[in-house]
């Protein structure tokens, strides 16, 4: 039996210069790996870090975002609750997003600075305009998760 | 090979260990993008997805965010305003009214870059990198053979790479790795006195360790007094403020001085971007590293005017030269350096070419 020829996969929108119009659209399965606790944690409202196990090691602040191994000494990290009240430490408005974003134009981006947390983390300001220095606090999605980053904002405290 | 951003200078890096070790005696170096076949929101996204994709390419689906969240901590720390920015901007469109290669021309004012419509807060389109289509080919050999195919081959005296975490959130402070210019004095004032608050939001700590590397290879002792002109990675002015900084140009906390002084201009003491930049001809990301050290060949050799100035050039891209026409030929370069950038700064390199 001779196989056919596909019906269409590719549109012509010009002859000179030739282009084809090939609209693509599949899924993507990630898996989260050692981090996957983080995103749960987020549905029960709570912001899960890392801190590394070994006693003899000089970082004893948390990792967020989470490690699985410290990244100063490779021994294992164990979860720890991180604060739900921070500073932000750099903003800003984003009023072009590429494609992906999920949230509207306009949103304030965020970095939030914690007590006892030796990195950042960035995030999105839920409400209020943002400010270097001003006190925010978690808020959470957890009655529409989209199990990504985007269900931690913050708002002022 | 791909770093992103920086996949230019690390194909050089990774072609001169070629030649160096005696691996090679000849390496071509190619790179190519087009950027062209999805909208730019799509291409943000594209790009966006060499972030960390668990923690920030959510938010924002675009580096131009990441930047102006450096931006708005440059600005606070270091009291620059926008105007400032602004300039650069200006400048890199101007230069690349001058060539022929050039994707985003314009002579602008500072207001018309302040009035520009904003991508991310306080980044405006005239402040941000094109998307471009292009390429461009570097050719490294050892001595030997260059002089058996030409009369005139430059000297890569020195490239070198550094890296820091992907994630910008990631950078714990620690103190400033000194340049062969700078002191333990230099830094006395620094910030409030608070030195080991580097590299933060505010600085490239991979930009500081490939120029150190560099520096110490070729021999430099204050880039300044010894380059003749630059060609800086300056994807967004925020970024290019940065670099002036952490390759020592000004101590930190001083960038703005390069621009402010007038150094960074073609009349200035250190011309930087006489090639227009990524801001205004080209960010074809994989060629970008390489177009930047063709452009140091060319001025280096003399050439400028003839890759530039000539109205065939023009032509063959479909364009006219302008009547307003500049020669941006540095007179008798010297010494020149590039800089190539990937990230929010998880990759660069720091080269420097100079006449054998």
């Amino acid at each position: 039996m001779a196989i056919e020829f596909p019906k269409s996969c590719a549109e012509l929108i010009n002859e000179d210069p030739m282009i084809i119009r090939n609209a693509k659209t599949w899924s993507h399965y990630h898996a989260y790996g050692g981090w996957g606790k983080f995103f749960k944690g987020l549905r029960e409202k709570k912001i899960l870090a890392t801190r590394c196990t070994n006693s003899q090691c000089e970082e004893k602040r948390l990792w967020l975002p989470p490690r699985c191994e410290c990244p100063d000494c490779w021994h294992e990290t164990e979860w720890v609750e991180a604060p739900q009240t921070g500073k932000v430490y750099t903003w800003s408005v984003v009023k072009y997003p590429g494609e992906l974003f999920r949230l509207p134009a306009d949103t304030p981006l965020i970095t939030v600075e914690l007590d006892g947390v030796c990195t950042k983390m960035m995030s999105w300001l839920k409400d209020g305009k943002p400010e270097i220095g001003m006190p925010v606090k978690a808020v959470f999605n957890t009655e529409t998760p989209t199990n990504t980053i985007v269900d931690l904002a913050w708002i002022p405290a | 090979m791909k770093t992103g951003g920086a996949t230019g200078g690390s194909s050089v890096l990774a072609a001169a260990q070629a030649v160096a070790s005696g691996y090679a005696d000849c390496v071509p170096v190619v790179g190519w993008e087009r950027m062209d076949e999805v909208s730019t929101k799509v291409g943000n996204s594209y790009i966006a997805s060499a972030a960390c994709k668990d923690f920030e390419s959510e938010l924002g689906w675009m580096y131009a965010a990441y930047y102006a969240l450096m931006a708005q901590r440059y600005q606070y720390e270091n009291n620059v305003p926008r105007e400032t920015l602004a300039k650069i901007a200006c400048k890199n469109h101007e230069y690349a009214c001058y060539s022929p290669y050039s994707q985003n021309p314009g002579k602008y004012t500072v207001e018309d870059v302040l009035k520009n419509e904003m991508v991310s807060d306080p980044l405006s389109f005239l402040e941000c990198c094109v998307m471009s289509v292009g390429a461009a080919v570097l050719i490294l050999a050892d001595e030997k053979t260059a002089f058996e195919m030409t009369d005139n081959p430059m000297k890569l005296s020195a490239i070198c790479g550094g890296t820091h975490t992907l994630r910008t959130a990631d950078r714990r402070n620690m103190p400033i790795l000194l340049l062969p210019n700078e002191t333990e004095e230099t830094y006395k004032d620094y910030f409030d006195g608070r030195r080991h608050e580097w590299p933060g939001f505010s600085s490239f700590l991979a930009s500081r360790m490939a120029a150190y590397l560099a520096y110490n290879m070729a021999g430099i002792k204050d880039p300044v007094e010894d380059f003749d002109f630059l060609e800086t990675h300056d994807a967004f002015t925020i970024s290019d403020v940065q670099t002036y900084e952490d390759i020592g140009l000004r101590p930190y906390g001083r960038g703005r001085e390069f621009i402010d002084s007038g150094e960074a201009y073609f009349e200035g003491k250190l011309p930087t971007n006489m090639s227009g930049g990524l801001i205004g001809t080209m960010h074809a990301v994989g060629a970008t590293g390489i177009f930047q050290l063709v452009e140091l060949l060319w001025q280096l050799q003399g050439k400028w005017d003839k890759f530039h100035a000539d109205p065939e050039r023009w032509t063959r891209y479909g364009k006219k030269k302008p009547d307003d026409f500049r020669s941006l030929q540095v007179p008798n370069a010297r010494r020149a350096c590039a800089i190539s950038h990937a990230g929010t700064g998880s990759h660069v390199t720091c080269a420097i070419m100079e006449k054998p």
